[in-house]
Order: structure tokens, then C-alpha cells, then sequence
């Protein structure tokens, strides 16, 4: 199974909360944007909990 | 228009040319945490001091009432690993109070009775849950911190009714976090439908109609009178003359600066601490970012006031940079979000005016507003429509570009 995160960076507004809650796996660009760093830092847990928390629907997780 | 308050600028004439070896930044929460670490992001390698009055380390509060009141096997989630603020040298200090900031000394007094020195100093202590004496009758809750989630999720786990008094945004998640743990809601406001003060009656209304379809019995046009302690619960009464008894109470009232602790320090503080758009208090060397502070606007001219999660944590960032003498310059369109339900609230704006709100609706969990003020928009609402909201924010943060980009894409 593979796990698929991607910001949608129309939505974002860098509000940061998937940075402090996937442990690196998502970071913020120069613009602040967010942007898919390393999913495997983060626990698949983590990963929806930051789904949950984005303020602006702005993280797609599918798993393939 | 540049800042009003001349002050400001006269009490910081000599400070910016000193040294900084030691920052003491005192609160815990998003503001705090931000600004520590921006601090270190931006390569500040002096003394950093994190003083809170928690003992949990900064965690993000906006998953208290999504996550932790309804799942009590979920951890906390800290806004980082605890090993990061010893990576990052960061000096983290729970369960400190401070009581006051000597500014001759530059020295912040904690209740032990120490003194923590600095040579810039960073106030981002938040605020605390309004509990009018009337109804602080024992054991009636309020929801703020980690420490609020516990007793609240056990009132909501045992009773068979709870009333919630204030039908705000905290009242309304914490009753639908009530209704997921199956319990009987009565949710009372002063307006005539909720939120009608910060959102006006049309968005009220539809905020009104979710929360009777969610089976929330709603009380607006009346205010809670007193809630007393009976043997087997509390009696609230109202000021129509009713009353209602409840196995338990939460009141969510609104926040007030934590600032008690600062009026003999001379800081300038009308409600929240006053600050110039560099983060900058009347005290040389102390700043104020965060819910404690009101910064002031070129964008609105104006003093802007919010206790927002998302703009506390930018506002952290930014004391960070003004801390540095790099220019902050924080003058944000505030920004905030409200998860009720199954319905995600998105608001962008300040608008402490408006005479025209236009509703675009599909039914009332799924509707975007705008707010304007003398022909101009100046506030955005959008309930489930987050690729609306990104548009409207966009019109609302630079309305001639977005015009433009809306001529670009309109074929002719």
C-alpha cells in the first residue's frame, strides 16, 4: 500500500499546523506554502490528524 | 498611515543598536512556540528562554475540542517533539508564572520569587476564559487549556443534559463534540441567533438551523442570569424568568488578555497590549505578539485585536523577525476557522463595521458571505466551500489584482 499526500497550493494559506504535526513530513516553502517533504517521517496517524487539523482542506491522502 | 501613538517610537529612540545575548519569551502557546523557533530559523544563536505558566509543552490547541474531547486514547498534540527545544537550545521552562517585568532592569519576575534578565523580551501569554461570578458556581467549566479537556470530556461523558452558555464558536464546537458523546444539549445565547455580533443574524441563522438539526435544543435572545449548585446538578436561570437544570455547565463567554500581571509595569494596554506593526510595546526592549496583543494596522488604521490560532502563530514569527531588527512589518488579513459538525466555517477579514452582507447559498451548510462596509469588501464567510474561500481571501487581501485575474480568465 502506498500512501499519497499532496497540498492542494491553491488552498494553502501556510498556516503551519501539518508542519508541527508530521514531524518534518511536511514543511513550508520560501513562500510559505506548505509542501510534501518526506512522507515516511510521519506516522500514517499523524498524517490524517493533519488532514483533520488544515484549516483550509487543503491535504489530499489516498492510498493506492 | 503610520502608527498614531508617538510613544512608542520615542521609548525605543536608543535600543536598537544594542546587543542581544538573552530573549525571554514569556507564554506557551502557538505564539510562543513560533517565535522561539523562528528565532533560531533566522539564526540567532543569544540565550532563548521559553517561560510558561502550562506544564505541557506548546501543543496545538485547535485539536483539543476536534480530537482529544471525543477521543480520550489520543495524545496531545505537542507542536514539537519534545528532543527540538533542546536541539534548537531553546530553554524550556513549564509551569513558571511570571508576575511581573521590571523595565528599568529588564528582568521578568516569576512567582518562585526569581528573575529571569533580557535584553529583549517577547510577550505571548495568551489569554484566559471569561467566567462572569454569577455563574461560577463549583465545577462549572471553561475550555482553554489541555487541563480543560479531562473534566469537560467526563461532564459530557455522565450527563444526561449540559448546558452551554455562549453560542460563540468554542460553544458551538464544544456542543458538537457533546453530541458525538451523545448527550443531550442546551446551548444558550444572548443574541438572537448565534454568532450574530461577530457575523450578523443572516449567517447566524444558518449557524442556528445546524445546530437544531444536530439536535441542539437553542435558547438565543436571553442570557444565563446565574447558575447555581444543587445536590443532584445546577438550575441556570434566565432572564425571561425561566430556568433550566443541567447535570453540568460550560460557559464559553469569550477570552480576556492575560495581562493582570503586567498593570504595574507602566505598558500601555487598552483591553490587549498595545504594539506598533514591529511588534513593538511601549516598554523599550519588550514586545507583544499573540491573543495578549493588539497591533497596530496601516491596512485597517486602525488597532487590530483577534485571538485567532493562525494569526497568533504568524504574529509569533514576526516578533521573532522584530526581535532581530529585521522588519516585521506584521500586518495580516486575520484568518480563521471553525469545524462544527460536518460543517468547516472559513472567515478572512476585519470588519468591525459592515452594512451589506451578501449570501450565496446551496443550503445552510454550504453558503459563502460577503461582508462589505461603504461599497467596499471587507470580510469573507464561507461554510464548506474552501476552494470559494481561497478566492474570496485572495479578492479580499488584494482586490484590484484579483479583478484583473477575473478578466484574464472570463472569455469574452
Amino acid at each position: 500500500m502506498t500512501l499519497n499526500v499532496s497540498i492542494d497550493t491553491e488552498l494553502c494559506i501556510g498556516s503551519g499546523n501539518c508542519v508541527h504535526l508530521t514531524n518534518g513530513a511536511i514543511e513550508l516553502d520560501d513562500y510559505d506554502v506548505a509542501e510534501v517533504r518526506d512522507v515516511t517521517a510521519a506516522t500514517i496517524d499523524q498524517l490524517h490528524q493533519a488532514q483533520r487539523a488544515c484549516p483550509t482542506s487543503a491535504i489530499d491522502i489516498t492510498e493506492s | 498611515m503610520s502608527h498614531p501613538d508617538p510613544r512608542i517610537h520615542d521609548t525605543w529612540a536608543d535600543v536598537d543598536a544594542q546587543e542581544i545575548d538573552r530573549v525571554v519569551v514569556v507564554g506557551g502557546g502557538p505564539a510562543a512556540h513560533r517565535c522561539t523557533t523562528t528565532l533560531r530559523k533566522l539564526g540567532f544563536t543569544g540565550e532563548v528562554d521559553l517561560i510558561s505558566g502550562e506544564t505541557t509543552p506548546p501543543y496545538d490547541r485547535t485539536l483539543l475540542s476536534k480530537d482529544n474531547l471525543v477521543d480520550s486514547t489520543r495524545q496531545i498534540a505537542e507542536m514539537a517533539p519534545s528532543t527540538t527545544y533542546e536541539e534548537l537550545g531553546i530553554n524550556l521552562q513549564l509551569g513558571h508564572n511570571a508576575i511581573g517585568i521590571d523595565a528599568t532592569a529588564n528582568r521578568v519576575e516569576l512567582a518562585d520569587g526569581s528573575a529571569l534578565p533580557y535584553d529583549r523580551c517577547v510577550l505571548a501569554v495568551g489569554g484566559t476564559p471569561i467566567l462572569p461570578k454569577p455563574l461560577a458556581a463549583p465545577g462549572v467549566l471553561t475550555m482553554r487549556t489541555v487541563d480543560d479537556v479531562g473534566p469537560i470530556r467526563d461532564a459530557l461523558e455522565r450527563s444526561r443534559h449540559v448546558v452551554i452558555i455562549g453560542a460563540g464558536f468554542i460553544g458551538g464546537e464544544l456542543a458538537a463534540a457533546a453530541t458525538t458523546l451523545g448527550a443531550a444539549v442546551t446551548l444558550i445565547d444572548g443574541f438572537q441567533v448565534p454568532l450574530e455580533g461577530a457575523l450578523g443574524a443572516d449567517v447566524g441563522s444558518r449557524v442556528a438551523a445546524l445546530h437544531t438539526a444536530n439536535g441542539i435544543a437553542l435558547r438565543c435572545g436571553v442570557h444565563a442570569d446565574s447558575v447555581s449548585q444543587e445536590h443532584d446538578g445546577y438550575t441556570i436561570e434566565l432572564t425571561d424568568g425561566t430556568s433550566l437544570n443541567a447535570d453540568s455547565v460550560i460557559v464559553g463567554a469569550g477570552m480576556r488578555p492575560a495581562t493582570n500581571w503586567l498593570s504595574a509595569s507602566g505598558i500601555d494596554i487598552d483591553r490587549a497590549i498595545l504594539t506598533d506593526s514591529q511588534c513593538r510595546t511601549s516598554l523599550p526592549r519588550v514586545f507583544a505578539v499573540g491573543d495578549c496583543a493588539q497591533w497596530w494596522s496601516a491596512r485597517y488604521a486602525s488597532y487590530c485585536h483577534v485571538e485567532h490560532w493562525d494569526t497568533a502563530g504568524k504574529h509569533g514569527a514576526a516578533g521573532a523577525r522584530a526581535v532581530l531588527g529585521q522588519p516585521a512589518d506584521f500586518d495580516p488579513v486575520p484568518f480563521f476557522w471553525s469545524d462544527q459538525y460536518d460543517v468547516k466555517y472559513q472567515w478572512a477579514g476585519y470588519a468591525p463595521n459592515t452594512d451589506t452582507v451578501d449570501i450565496d447559498e446551496t443550503s445552510p451548510r454550504d453558503f459563502s458571505a460577503r461582508y462589505s462596509y461603504r461599497g467596499e469588501l471587507v470580510g469573507v464567510l464561507t461554510a464548506n466551500r474552501p476552494r470559494e474561500f481561497a478566492r474570496l481571501r485572495r479578492e479580499l487581501m488584494a482586490p484590484q489584482k484579483a479583478q484583473q485575474e477575473v478578466k484574464e480568465v472570463v472569455p469574452q
